[in-house]
């Protein structure tokens, strides 16, 4: 999928959000998970400070346990206000979705 | 273990959060994440570029716009920082059992904060730049620190002539006690911030005086022991550089 880092902004924040819902994670995995689903063109470290800013907005939450490939991992799990959030931002891709479509098919035409 | 790109960029990131006030928990805890993350992909064979993209500066940015200031600490610190100034000045004049408030002592506020400042750039700015060419770090190390010794001989050749009267002259249980609250606000500083430099930089001001009280007047002013001395200082100094580069070279 070839994706564009404008296009990606406000997007990114939805689908790491997504990918936390599905279970504990660290960063890496998270970059890793991201890569297979597509999102290849992004720097694996922008999703720090995205993380970051999610974790100050209380959206997920992370706990530090010990890893064997070096310093403390930290791990994320999504907090009740994650899941709200997740659910507000599905809804509002559906929409976008929707609408983007619409031009696109409209243009086609 | 981690390339000497990636450390260095761990070392500049630490630099870049420190110098902007953020705490010492949220910087470990995001170089920590980074650490790990920048092992598990070298692993793969992934350049630091694709982590950090192609502008590291602009990445640290938008770290350092992710993590609070720490206003609280800072707001101990500037006022702990100041107070330890305070004491080096006054230690090893109490040391010697010569404290007194005069001209020079006031003015002496002047080279100290030069030299802060000095310091602060060359551990801050210049050195994690030159992480991976330790020869170039220790000659800027070394041309800096004498450059800034340099300037403190000058300042205290110019300064002694001068027979500036004491506002106040400390009587001997003065300075005893003058000395304990300076050794106690070390101390406290160290413990705050967890690093032992501020005990290590009083220790090596002891030096002098300690020395200038227990070694003969005559052993002091001669000038082959003067020599001898310098020659072992720069001899001690080989040595702890050769120590450090031989650590590094085992650890790489």
């Amino acid at each position: 999928m070839a994706d564009s880092t404008q296009m990606l902004k406000g997007i990114l924040d939805g689908c790491i959000l997504s990918i936390i819902e599905e279970g504990e994670i660290y960063g890496y995995e998270l970059a890793e998970k991201l890569q297979s689903y597509g999102f290849q063109s992004f720097s694996e470290g922008s999703i720090y400070p995205l993380l970051l800013r999610m974790q100050k907005e209380g959206l997920v939450s992370s706990v530090q346990r010990k890893s064997t490939a070096g310093p403390k991992r930290k791990y994320y799990s999504l907090t009740e206000a994650g899941q709200a959030e997740l659910e507000q931002f599905l809804g509002r891709w559906a929409d976008l979705k929707q609408s983007v479509d619409a031009v696109i098919t409209k243009g086609g035409q | 273990m981690l390339s000497a790109k990636s450390e260095q960029f761990l070392i500049e990131l630490r630099m870049y959060l420190m110098q902007r006030g953020k705490s010492d928990e949220d910087i470990q805890g995001i170089v920590d994440e980074l650490e790990s993350h920048l092992i598990e992909s070298e692993k793969n064979g992934k350049s630091v570029e694709s982590i950090v993209g192609k502008d590291p500066k602009q990445y640290m940015k938008s770290i350092g716009a992710s993590l609070p200031v720490a206003t609280k600490e800072l707001m101990i610190l500037i006022p702990a920082t100041l107070l330890v100034i305070l004491a080096y000045l006054a230690y090893v004049p109490a040391l010697s059992e010569d404290f007194k408030l005069s001209q020079t002592v006031l003015w002496g506020i002047i080279p100290v904060v030069i030299s802060l400042i000095v310091y602060s750039s060359l551990i801050f700015k210049m050195l994690p730049k030159l992480h991976a060419k330790p020869v170039k770090q220790g000659i800027i190390a070394v041309a800096v620190s004498t450059g800034v010794i340099g300037f403190w001989v000058a300042f205290y050749l110019w300064m002694v002539p001068e027979t500036a009267s004491a506002y106040f002259t400390a009587t001997a249980e003065q300075n005893y006690v003058i000395l304990a609250i300076c050794v106690v606000i070390f101390i406290a500083y160290a413990l705050y911030t967890k690093s032992w430099i501020t005990i290590v930089v009083a220790a090596l001001m002891s030096a002098g005086p300690l020395a200038e009280n227990w070694i003969p007047q005559e052993v002091n002013e001669d000038p082959a022991y003067i020599v001898l001395a310098i020659g072992v200082f720069v001899l001690i100094g080989i040595a702890i550089v050769w120590f450090l580069m031989s650590k590094r070279h085992k650890t790489a």
